[in-house]
């Protein structure tokens, strides 16, 4: 475990030194949601609703960006650093490395999500008391983790390039499907019953249930173990693509 | 003698490309210095040592165990061909970063000072120069205290400072009892440093031994003799040599017998003065066995070369 801190802090304290990384991540929800979100906000604070219910899909969007995109175009990226090289004739299992990536990103999620809940503090009406913050946004954490696995298996199965577009792609659709930009209600008939086996989908429900916030979506509860499958089979892909790239780069 | 390294019959393919065909090498203590053209398989050697790679066939050997085995790999250090650094990472947190990782590490202090890095320790590897950047890159091989330790061209493109810098530190290593394989191009290098010279060619060894023994096994002299100016070529035709170099008035003949070349010279009226006979150091040595592989091609002569291929 202190081989995977050292690695997330490594990679933490090389992400603050580049802030063309950082700055974005950190602007990009925060004007998303002023230009779609605030105004959601507004009317669900007219029908007394809290603007958790607006705030938690943002908070999602914010963290699938990172986990998904910026990941996967870390890793691909690294591939073709000589440090990446370097750091495969450590003493140390590879898991241990990916362990440290995923927790730096988990970390820098985090970071990426102030801008947007000092928004929504001040400026929405969140009805969420205090006591419930850390299990939702720990919710929001360890759900990302399927998605990291994701962005693993990418950034490690595409060029740099490649791993950027196919990144965004899934990322956008996965997005959109999962209900993330529009309610799932709103959705074309044919994939409304399909959806709610989606990752993003059941992320957002494990979110907003774990809050007790989760009655505006129509989905039955054991649904949310569907991001159990998801994981196991990202976690399989991303293990693909290493093992494959160890093959082509170091065979 | 001990052996701290192995690899038997050791081939690697990429492709078609035979990079290393049925090697068999040992490595003890001291330096050992791999030679040999651009696309010999010193650098794939070196990653096959350390892990980096899988033998297509045969057995690689390091430290009694796998080298991909995480025991093996706390005793080894290296450095890469390519600087291998975090670029937005200082000097400091790079090593304080490598040596978490190894049961009994130098102190960073030791190496700084063995490598002179005390004045860019708070700055970003990014930032640093070349010479810098190769100085931490060993920093950060030797700070795990390894028992064996891989480095590949590690001087080149260094200043010479910089460059006496590095060999002093890698002879201190040595001589604490150390097993160092480099690679290099330098041949000062390899004479500067190497017990023991290894040298690669088409994917094979094809000189093992000191550095004294590759010189006579090789058993290739230099005749360098001066000749008036527009002497014509042809002057030379008959004379036995592998390779003639004219250069002004000054000409070199690499020649197996030095005592036929210059009953030659004199048999045949040359015109020459201020003839100069001697064994041909490290570099020929290497040039003439590895001829006609990897990158840098030098055709050693049959026993009777026709004019055009024997002057260059």
């Amino acid at each position: 475990m202190r081989h995977v801190l050292l690695h997330a802090r490594a990679h933490l304290r090389d992400t603050s030194r580049m802030p063309v990384y950082w700055v974005p991540a950190l602007l990009f929800p925060l004007v998303f949601f002023g230009l779609f979100g605030y105004t959601n906000a507004t009317s669900l604070a007219k029908i007394g609703l809290g603007s958790e219910y607006v705030i938690t899909p943002f908070l999602l969007f914010t963290t699938l960006n990172v986990t998904i995109v910026s990941l996967s175009a870390g890793v691909a990226a690294d591939r073709e650093n000589p440090w990446e090289q370097r750091l495969r004739v450590l003493p140390l299992p590879a898991l241990s490395r990916f362990a440290g990536r995923l927790l730096y990103v988990l970390g820098f999620n985090l970071v990426s999500w102030i801008p947007l809940l000092l928004l929504a503090v001040f400026t929405t009406d969140l009805q969420l008391p205090p006591s419930q913050w850390p299990i939702w946004l720990g919710a929001v954490l360890l759900g990302a983790i399927p998605f990291g696995l994701l962005g693993m298996a990418i950034g490690y199965r595409f060029p740099p390039q490649g791993a950027m577009t196919v990144a965004n792609i899934l990322f956008m659709l996965l997005a959109f499907l999962g209900g993330l930009f529009v309610p799932v209600k709103q959705l074309p008939a044919a994939i409304r019953d399909v959806v709610v086996f989606l990752p993003t989908h059941e992320y957002q429900h494990l979110v907003l249930a774990i809050i007790g916030r989760a009655d505006r979506i129509a989905a039955p509860t054991w649904t949310i173990g569907v991001l159990v499958a998801w994981t196991v089979l990202f976690a399989l892909l991303a293990r693909l693509a290493f093992r494959r790239d160890e093959g082509v780069r170091y065979g | 003698m001990e052996v701290i390294a192995r690899l038997e019959h050791v081939t690697k393919t990429f492709g078609k490309v035979v990079a290393l065909n049925a090697v068999s090498l040992t490595v003890s203590r001291g330096v050992t210095a791999v030679l040999g053209p651009n696309g010999a398989g010193k650098s794939t050697m070196i990653e096959l040592l350390s892990g980096l790679r899988h033998p297509s066939s045969g057995r690689v050997e390091v430290l009694g165990g796998d080298p991909g085995d995480i025991a093996v790999k706390a005793r080894i250090g290296i450095t890469p061909q390519r600087t291998a650094l975090p670029w937005r990472l200082t000097v400091t947190e790079t090593l304080d970063l490598i040596a978490a990782h190894y049961p009994k590490p130098l102190s960073r202090d030791e190496v700084v000072q063995r490598l002179g890095l005390e004045k860019f320790l708070k700055k970003r590897n990014g930032t640093l120069s070349g010479g810098q950047r190769r100085r931490v890159a060993l920093g950060a091989a030797l700070i795990g205290n390894p028992e064996l330790l891989f480095l590949d061209e590690p001087t080149t493109g260094l200043d010479a400072d910089s460059r006496d810098q590095l060999w002093a530190a890698i002879a201190e290593v040595s001589a604490g009892g150390r097993a160092v394989l480099l690679t290099t191009h330098d041949m000062a290098e390899a004479e500067h440093l190497a017990s023991r010279i290894v040298v690669i060619a088409d994917g094979q060894v094809a000189r093992d031994g000191s550095l004294d023994d590759v010189i006579v096994e090789v058993g290739l002299h230099l005749v360098e003799l001066e000749v008036p100016a527009g002497t014509s070529p042809l002057t030379f035709t008959t004379i036995p040599a592998e390779r003639i170099e004219q250069l002004g008035n000054r000409t070199k003949i690499y020649t197996a017998d030095p005592d036929a070349t210059v009953r030659a010279l004199v048999l045949d009226r040359v015109p020459f003065r201020g003839i100069r006979v001697e064994r041909v150091g490290l570099e020929e040595a290497i040039r003439a066995i590895t001829a006609g592989d990897g990158d840098s091609v030098v055709p050693v002569s049959p026993a009777v070369p026709s004019l055009a291929e024997r002057v260059s």
